[in-house]
């Protein structure tokens, strides 16, 4: 598995501009059907050996409500606040290792992501909460031959539909040098988007089918099973 | 071996869901329940979230009750009349209690309030049960119990006939007992046949011959009217999930109904009464146990 990569980060220096960092992705498209579980993604790339790259994957800005637990007397109860433009997903990979707290100094990238535009409790929150659902990451790019990098991490089976823009900064001295962007798809195919799509447009029709298939399995299990 | 849930958004071991499908429907099977009351908390217990479970039980409750409307419909088993009383007191219940619902969900409560009301309802009833069981054995094993008797519900205004089951009571009494269950049913997703029957046989007084096809009636329509009223206010019903739950359960309710004659009757009971003791533990502490997540983030 681990050569697998490496001949592809050979097999794609070739088509990368070797003048400033550039990265891709083993896939740029992911199917959630039936038998999803979530996807492996690989991204790999190539970067001046003197400058420093973080990479950041954005997900689709959604309406959310964050719940935080509290103990009452004995019982532990949720305080539920809205939100809005949380993204779908979020990671942060860099080269070399860089707290949250390094990646708070160049406020070019922290304006650009509202997830990391601040040390908020409530951002700090959210990215407990995106953590624990698998959907957050904070991690270090793995490097190798001193200007190639690359790094496996899960999306998980829990993703919503959409796009996640994946931003590539080259930074040297807390200055962003170059960026490049690049997007992932995340689509729901074949059965799972047809019961969503029917759900969403066409609710009676849904309940109809649901319906008609109760009773007449309960009418079959009941002459299958009858006793004699 | 994982599936994934289209509307619930997540993926699910199908050994483990089928395994719970034929649980549930093989205890329903044993016990003679619909068996929603069993099935929205362990749905929960193993991940599903609350919105779907309680969406997705009552096509459960649906499919386990509908058949059972027409065999007693062949054998004029329903009291019609009292059956839409009830079901008129139903059709209100139910909209207040998918309202109730979606506004939990919407202050982020659902996961809290349910577990509650589970908990009260699992326990209430395992109490009844035990008790029952315990009056009849031990307590006046030799004394003979009216099941009709006078109480305040008769008292009530608004009084008319129901000819078939041979009471004069007010309109009142069914329309509040059908609102009540439901109100159950849209919140919780259970049918609350295990509230409706002792209700019907202690509080109105009904023959036990026409209850269980009344009350089946009642279930059934308002299950249905359940069913689109969750897709339209909260789309929470899981096509997938629900196929297994139907499927499965109705497997284990028939292999129930094959081996039910070498139980006793009255050792059921007690073992029901702790199963429900058990489930309403499990329930007790999840709402104690400190968090392993102290923040919750669910997308809209």
């Amino acid at each position: 598995m681990y050569k697998k990569f490496i001949i592809l980060i050979f097999f794609n220096l070739i088509v990368f501009n070797v003048q400033s960092a550039n990265f891709t992705l083993d896939t740029f498209n992911i199917e959630i059907n039936s038998s999803f579980l979530g996807k492996e993604v690989l991204i790999f790339g190539q970067k001046d050996e003197d400058k420093e790259i973080i990479v950041i994957f954005e997900g689709e800005k959604q309406k959310a409500k964050l719940s935080t637990k509290i103990k009452n007397g004995l019982f532990w109860t949720n305080n539920t606040q809205e939100l809005s433009d949380i993204p779908s997903f979020f990671g942060i990979f860099t080269t070399p290792k860089k707290t949250l707290n390094e990646i708070f100094l160049i406020s070019k990238i922290t304006n650009k992501h509202s997830l990391i535009s601040n040390f908020s409790e409530k951002l700090y929150q959210i990215r407990k909460a995106l953590k624990a659902k698998g959907l957050y990451y904070e991690e270090e790019l793995e490097e190798t031959e001193g200007n190639l990098f690359y790094k496996k991490f899960q999306i998980p089976d829990n993703i919503s539909e959409g796009d996640i823009k994946i931003h590539l900064y080259e930074v040297f001295d807390e200055e962003i040098i170059s960026s490049k962007e690049k997007k992932l798809t995340i689509q729901k195919k074949g059965l799972t988007s047809n019961l969503e799509r029917l759900l969403s447009e066409q609710s009676f029709f849904y309940v109809f089918i649901l319906i008609v298939f109760s009773i007449a399995f309960s009418l079959i299990s009941n002459l299958i099973f009858r006793k004699k | 071996m994982n599936f994934y849930l289209p509307i619930a958004e997540i993926s699910i071991n199908i050994y483990l869901l089928i395994s719970l499908g034929v649980g549930i429907g093989f205890i329903s099977g044993l016990f003679g329940i619909g068996g929603g009351f069993i099935t929205s908390p362990l749905l929960i217990l193993v991940g599903i979230p609350p919105a779907v479970a309680v969406g997705t039980t009552t096509v459960q409750v649906f499919a386990s009750t509908s058949t059972g409307v027409i065999s007693h419909y062949q054998k004029k088993n329903i009291d019609y009349q009292i059956s839409f009383t009830m079901i008129t007191g139903g059709i209100f219940g139910t909209l207040t209690g998918v309202l109730l619902l979606n506004s939990l969900k919407n202050i982020g409560l659902i996961d809290n309030y349910l577990n509650s009301i589970y908990i009260i309802l699992l326990l209430g009833t395992a109490l009844f049960i035990l008790y029952e069981t315990a009056k009849i054995n031990f307590l006046h094993k030799n004394k003979k119990f009216k099941l009709h008797q006078h109480s305040w519900i008769h008292g009530l205004p608004i009084k008319i006939k129901y000819r078939k089951s041979k009471l004069y009571i007010s309109i009142l009494a069914p329309l509040s007992i059908g609102y009540l269950i439901g109100m159950l049913t849209g919140l919780t997703g259970i049918g609350g046949g295990f509230i409706l029957i002792p209700c019907m046989i202690y509080l109105l007084g009904m023959k036990t011959m026409s209850v269980i096809g009344s009350s089946l009636l009642n279930i059934t329509v308002v299950a249905l009217i359940s069913l689109f009223l969750q897709i339209y206010i909260n789309q929470n019903i899981d096509f997938v999930l629900a196929i297994f739950l139907i499927i499965s359960s109705s497997i284990g309710a028939a292999i129930a109904s094959r081996i039910i004659d070498k139980f006793d009757q009255e050792n059921l009971k007690v073992l029901f009464g702790v199963l429900l003791v058990i489930i309403a533990s499990f329930l007790i502490y999840e709402l104690f146990r400190t968090p392993v997540e102290l923040f919750k983030i669910n997308y809209v």
